[in-house]
């Protein structure tokens, strides 16, 4: 026999390779087990309150980052205006001179 | 009994856990058999199978099937790559501790010896090549099923089984003049 002929052979003999019925028991055991430990907990109480006081606690770090920057320009552009006015002043004096 | 496993997944995708089992009824007998003929021993193709479960529910569960291929080539795919990641953790670590396989009660004498020898034949395979070999020649899927299962071209599948073919005439060869020695 030729080797490309065992290389069939050997297909034909693991042909009816199965795993026992119990196989697909332990594996859902293991996944269900995994699934209850994911899930999130339905009970209100303390694990609840901490998740929205992160979920609330995030979102206002967000909302005061965005209310820096806005004020920040702000302050920037009232800065500008004001430098431009006093040099406006200081020309007119320099021009009445 | 014929089921739509794109249904069942969905099912899945939405919290339900235990649809997943009906995945595992329907696919357990050609990827248990796809684990052992890639892997060569029983024990390894069983924790890749596994494994290779476990990462597919994960996915559904977290929405990440995006049903572009079937549910089976999906978990081919997945099967496959775990198989080669066996592969790779055994060359790293080549006496490793052997355990003994749990799930092999149906396994009959005949079909070890083949996977045994299958495993001697293929072992100078890098993983990735071997995967291929086993695919195309042994589970008999064409090329484009097996460049969809591996997720590269039909080009890189041919190179590797091209590459294969070479290491494995080689041994031929040596074994041949060997055995007129």
């Amino acid at each position: 026999m030729t080797k490309p002929d065992q290389l069939e052979a050997l297909a034909r003999a693991t042909e009816t390779v199965q795993p026992s019925d119990d196989f697909a028991d332990a594996l859902m055991d293991q996944i269900m087990s995994e699934s209850v430990a994911a899930a999130p907990s339905s009970q209100p109480g303390a694990a609840a309150w901490r998740n929205e006081m992160v979920r609330t606690g995030r979102f206002a770090v967000a909302v005061a980052a965005v209310a820096a920057a806005a004020c920040l320009t702000l302050s920037m552009f009232a800065q500008s205006e004001y430098d431009q006015e006093v040099m406006a002043t200081i020309d007119v004096l320099e021009v009445s001179d | 009994m014929s089921v739509d496993l794109k249904l069942v997944a969905a099912q899945v995708a939405k919290g339900d856990a235990a649809a997943f089992r009906s995945i595992v009824e329907h696919t357990k007998g050609p990827l248990y058999r796809l684990a052992t003929r890639i892997v060569g021993d029983l024990a390894e193709a069983e924790d890749a199978l596994q494994d290779g479960y476990l990462k597919a529910f994960r996915a559904l569960s977290a929405g990440k099937y995006d049903g572009r291929s079937s549910v089976r080539t999906w978990l081919y795919r997945i099967v496959s790559n775990a198989c080669i990641d066996a592969l790779r953790k055994r060359r790293e670590l080549p006496t490793g501790d052997k355990r003994e396989p749990r799930f092999d009660g149906a396994v009959s004498a005949e079909a070890r010896l083949a996977l045994r020898q299958l495993d001697t034949w293929l072992q100078e395979l890098p993983p990735q090549q071997r995967a291929a070999f086993v695919l195309r020649k042994i589970e008999g899927k064409t090329a484009k099923e097996v460049a969809a299962i591996l997720d590269c071209s039909q080009g890189a599948v041919e190179q590797r089984l091209g590459r294969a073919r070479a290491t494995l005439q080689k041994r031929y060869r040596e074994e041949d003049a060997n055995d007129e020695a």
